[in-house]
């Protein structure tokens, strides 16, 4: 991990563990809960990191044109919400998004992270399933080339735990962890932005549930960080966390160009690495990479 | 400490009787067998959790109680209602399944010393779970009507289908394997033919799968329709006869092949919670809510595999 990298998770671990005793100092109360009628544009905590990470910059409320968040209104796995980011224009050298901000209010860590697109992209869509703490505003802000910023908001009820199933094996599940599939899903044509998908079999531990059976606190323990490059070059960067649902999944695209190579690049918190690469032939039909 | 005790027993019954307006009275079904019949909507304020099925049965010594509602204040209102029409003392309540629907008022008759009874998988997963449960219901319909509510773990258990006699009745408890949820059972009444279906048939409504397997519920749904049965009380909505129960069966096998179907031709799953329907279901309660997280459920359940 590189030291900016530690520094981050240090605060990261901080603030979580601040959270932890808030919430701990508030149980037995009743705890307001985010309601959709509230002004998404006055929530203190969205509006602390937008000061952080944006300084002042002017964020388009109403970024229709450029981005679009889909979201279920209720959700009944708060633990695997579902969400598509969906842009409005496709890459192109002149216009593209390049970098698009995830974050959630009410999670114990809002910020859920980010995901960086190129030209190459074709496409800076992105699919991917998140937890979601109680009923929260989920937003994304994409940021343009031209450096302007736009933002889209969803209120998402999440409930459930009801049906969670019984508690795994959290060994097992780590031993397991790290099994790659990458693939097309349609088939790709030149020029064309062109679906594809990685999962990742990775526990995306949190640190903050009791394991109901041992009673225990399984410690935090995450993928953060996918590459995926298409002939050596970037098309998707996602730097995130565990607000990412376990064995963590996003549908992205790239522009094929005749024959190339796509390959994923996956780091977890402790520093494993997870490689997957499945040629691309522009002409013919879908591919899959082994379950390595 | 005794005054205390006697005060929170009469807030309790307070609270009970402030309930009586929002629910149901008992619908007699057969000689001795009595049902409660929700509304079959969406846990909501403006239906008290008022939502699923259940009932009682009345033997020559004693009562058995079938599901308890959804909170402590329903389980009062349910002992209220069953004194109305029996004098006879409550010697059992069966949990037909995990669902917060069903299980909250059981603290009622804990407090009565009442044994409740669950198959075993049900009891655990009450115990693992139903505090996840009971705080979204507290989210939902406030604390008020949740007063009293709290997990309450069945005291007797059993892994299979097993007959009983119960307040000098005699009745069959079916076990089928995991189907809506890992411990289902249903009752059945011998002397007059009528089954509470639990989780396994819901009528008018489509049901939520929470805890299922698609092949074990259809299974069981095929071995409740080979028995000879006078009258089914389902989860939710109106009694029902006979064959009707496979309506819960067909919205499964359509949900399922529509799910495969998109899984298989690389639909993602957002665009499945949008685009999967089952239009002979969409006029069903619940379906605008339920429909896309059914879909969703399912097709994770097709990319573990």
């Amino acid at each position: 991990m590189g030291e900016v990298a530690a520094q981050e998770d240090i605060m990261l671990r901080k603030r979580v563990a601040a959270f932890t005793v808030v919430l701990a100092s508030l149980a037995p109360c009743v705890t307001q809960a985010a309601s959709p009628d509230d002004d998404p544009d006055k929530v203190a905590r969205w509006l602390d990191f937008k000061e952080g990470a944006f300084k002042g910059r002017t964020i388009d409320a109403h970024g229709d044109a450029v981005i679009k968040l889909d979201a279920p209104a209720r959700a009944a796995d708060a633990a695997v919400v579902p969400i598509a980011i969906n842009a409005q224009f496709p890459q192109t050298p002149a216009r593209y998004i390049s970098k698009v901000y995830l974050f959630i209010d009410e999670n114990p860590e809002p910020y859920a992270g980010s995901f960086e697109f190129t030209p190459e992209s074709g496409l800076a869509s992105i699919e991917t399933r998140v937890r979601v703490e109680d009923y929260t505003f989920m937003r994304v802000i994409a940021e343009t080339n031209d450096g302007h910023l736009y933002s889209a908001v969803r209120f998402v009820k999440a409930s459930g735990g009801c049906s969670a199933p019984a508690d795994k094996d959290e060994d097992a599940a780590e031993r397991s962890a790290g099994a790659v599939r990458l693939q097309a899903e349609g088939k790709p044509a030149g020029g064309k932005p062109e679906l594809a998908q990685v999962m990742v079999r990775h526990p995306n531990r949190t640190g903050m549930a009791m394991n109901q059976v041992t009673r225990n606190y399984a410690t935090a323990y995450f993928i953060r960080k996918v590459a995926i490059t298409y002939a050596d070059k970037p098309v998707m960067t996602a730097n995130v966390n565990f607000s990412i649902s376990e064995n963590p999944n996003f549908r992205f695209y790239f522009l094929p160009n005749g024959n190339g190579e796509l390959k994923a690049h996956i780091e977890d918190t402790k520093n494993k690495t997870f490689e997957s690469a499945v040629a691309i032939d522009a002409q013919s039909g879908p591919q899959t990479s082994a379950m390595k | 400490m005794r005054a205390a005790i006697a005060a929170l027993l009469f807030a309790f019954a307070h609270a009970a009787m402030a309930a009586l307006a929002g629910m149901p009275a008992p619908v007699a079904i057969a000689p001795g067998v009595y049902a409660f019949i929700g509304t079959g909507d969406a846990v909501a304020p403006a239906n008290h959790g008022v939502v699923a099925n259940n009932g009682f049965i009345v033997g020559t010594s004693g009562v058995t109680v079938i599901d308890t509602g959804p909170s402590y204040r329903y389980g009062r209102a349910m002992i209220e209602a069953i004194r109305k029409v029996t004098p006879l003392p409550v010697r059992l309540v069966i949990i037909t399944h995990q669902a917060p629907e069903f299980v909250f008022g059981a603290g009622a008759f804990r407090d009565r010393d009442v044994p409740i009874l669950a198959h075993v998988r049900t009891a655990q997963l009450i115990r693992e779970r139903c505090s996840i449960c009971l705080a979204n219901l507290r989210k939902t319909l406030g604390e008020d009507e949740m007063a009293g509510s709290r997990v309450t773990v069945p005291d007797r258990t059993i892994d299979g289908t097993t007959e009983i006699d119960s307040g000098g009745r005699k009745l069959q408890l079916l076990h089928f394997g995991p189907a809506s949820t890992p411990g289902d059972l249903a009752v059945l009444d011998t002397q007059t033919g009528v089954l509470f279906a639990g989780s396994l048939v819901s009528n008018g409504r489509i049901p939520e799968l929470r805890n299922e397997q698609i092949p074990g519920w259809l299974g069981a749904l095929e071995n409740l329709r080979a028995l000879d049965l006078k009258t089914v009380v389902p989860a939710f909505g109106s009694p029902l006869d006979g064959d009707d129960i496979m309506q819960t069966g067909v919205y499964l096998r359509q949900l399922d092949a529509s799910v495969k179907r998109a899984y298989k031709d690389g639909v993602g799953l957002t665009d499945a919670m949008h685009s999967i329907q089952t239009p002979e279901f969409s006029g069903y309660k619940l379906y605008a809510i339920a429909q896309p997280q059914n879909v969703q459920r399912l097709y994770l359940q097709l990319e573990k595999q």
